[in-house]
């Protein structure tokens, strides 16, 4: 795993944890547990081996506050869905990833303004010679 | 060394020559054809590109079953030892596992090779399932998006793509989204229901797994024209659906612009890590109008799955007879 880069993928408890924690900002294993009972609800012993996964998985920062460790995200929403994105694509190798994606077009900088301005500028001379 | 041991090296060897015979005669076949599949419509394109690539796996197995099946009798006549089976090795005209002693350092080389192919194809299995279990981590991150089939991702960065192989979905940004007008997403959605509807992520996969057969620059060529030919599919059936294809170009540039806007400000995000599309040839292809499919492609497939079939078959009869008389003679 390349540095700065978190372990994936995620289950559905891990994505759960992590929803909460950035609505929250920051919550101890009880608040967490508390935070979760409204969907299935989980033992504290599951919610606190879901936070130590997530931390050893290096998502989650934590601190200890008093007797209790207070974990925090150490990715925003977005960031992590785009690691989880490049990913993808990485482990497929960098440049052939459409065999798991198909995307409708990616450049990667490769075409210049130039050459989109002359591309434009074709669409718009063949759309003003069609008859009206 | 046992029989099976012998069996599975000299397969392990067949199949290797077998491979490299097919990546020749696709290799061959595609620089006859480079010109004239410019002229082909793009469904006929992806089509001939699928065969050239699915060709020396055709050939390697083609000579396996002319290895092994009692096709021999046909090449009786020859006499090389059908007739007077008295050397110790089993009869060529009946069906039996190649019984030759292979001298141990070629028995060595088959087995190794066999052995660094399995290696590679676990390899990239296991490549490939981390990817789809990276892959439900994104469903899970997505919301569905209101009266419409594809899932929003929340990121300002513009892009979107269809994933998964067996029931594909769409992901949208939120970036692409609000950038876009209705109708220009809606030729975004209509172009990636095209790959889920063709299953081109699955053939995608394959043409990349087959495309490591080849030498590498016939193989990166062979991948990047027959993905160029599913895009430029997907674009002609979208532009028919939408009945107008100047919009679709303009779509595409449109999209472009925003990538480009984006991939400037955040280096190492997404759209640096996907594929790059021919974008200048699909605008092009797109202002050019339908190409009709060039009228001949069938009968070129035909000819070319002919072609490896005898001269597979014909190798493989002569090979099976060669194998066991020349072999134990170096051998011995």
């Amino acid at each position: 795993m390349a540095k700065g880069q978190v372990s994936l993928p995620l289950g559905d408890l891990e994505i759960a944890v992590m929803e909460h924690l950035w609505c929250a900002g920051s919550a101890d294993v009880k608040a967490t547990y508390e935070a979760l009972q409204g969907d299935a609800p989980r033992s504290l012993n599951t919610v606190q081996s879901t936070l130590e996964r997530l931390a050893r998985k290096g998502l989650l920062s934590r601190q200890k506050h008093s007797r209790a460790y207070v974990y925090s995200p150490r990715l925003s929403r977005e960031d992590l869905l785009l690691q989880t994105t490049s990913q993808i694509a990485e482990s497929l190798g960098a440049n052939n990833s459409n065999a798991l994606l198909a995307a409708f077009l990616n450049l990667a900088g490769k075409e210049d303004d130039d050459s989109l301005d002359r591309l434009q500028r074709l669409i718009d001379e063949r759309r003003n010679s069609e008859p009206k | 060394m046992s029989g099976w041991i012998h069996a599975a090296s000299s397969y392990a060897l067949l199949l290797t020559v077998g491979v490299i015979f097919g990546a020749l005669l696709s290799g061959f076949a595609f620089g006859r054809l480079k010109s004239r599949l410019a002229q082909t419509g793009p469904t006929a394109r992806a089509r001939l590109l699928f065969v050239l690539l699915l060709l020396p796996i055709f050939v390697a197995l083609a000579l396996a079953v002319a290895f092994s099946a009692p096709l021999a009798y046909f090449d009786a006549g020859h006499g090389w030892h059908c007739g007077g089976d008295t050397d110790g090795y089993a009869a060529l005209c009946q069906w039996h596992a190649p019984q030759v002693v292979l001298p141990g350092w070629l028995a060595l080389t088959g087995l190794s090779l066999g052995l660094l192919a399995v290696a590679a194809s676990l390899f990239g299995v296991r490549r490939f399932v981390s990817a789809l279990d990276k892959l439900k981590t994104l469903q899970r991150m997505a919301q569905p998006a209101e009266r419409s089939d594809y899932f929003r991702l929340e990121t300002s960065n513009p892009f979107g793509f269809a994933a998964g192989l067996k029931r594909g979905q769409i992901f949208v940004s939120r970036g692409l989204e609000n950038s876009l007008s209705a109708g220009e997403l809606e030729i975004v959605l209509a172009h990636e229901r095209v790959h889920i509807r063709r299953h081109d992520i699955l053939f995608g996969l394959a043409v990349q797994a087959l495309s490591y057969l080849m030498w590498p620059e016939t193989g990166r060529s062979l991948r990047a024209q027959w993905r160029l030919a599913i895009e430029q599919r997907c674009d002609e059936t979208v532009a028919e659906h939408v009945g107008d294809r100047l919009r679709v170009a303009a779509c595409l540039v449109t999209v472009a612009r925003l990538q480009k806007g984006c991939s400037a400000q955040h280096n190492n995000v997404v759209a640096c890590h996907l594929i790059d599309s021919d974008l200048t040839t699909r605008v092009e292809s797109l202002l050019a109008g339908p190409v009709c499919s060039y009228p001949r492609v069938s009968v070129w497939i035909a000819g070319i799955v002919a072609f490896a079939s005898a001269s597979s078959l014909a190798i493989g009869v002569k090979l099976h007879h060669w194998t066991e008389w020349l072999l134990p003679v170096v051998g011995h």
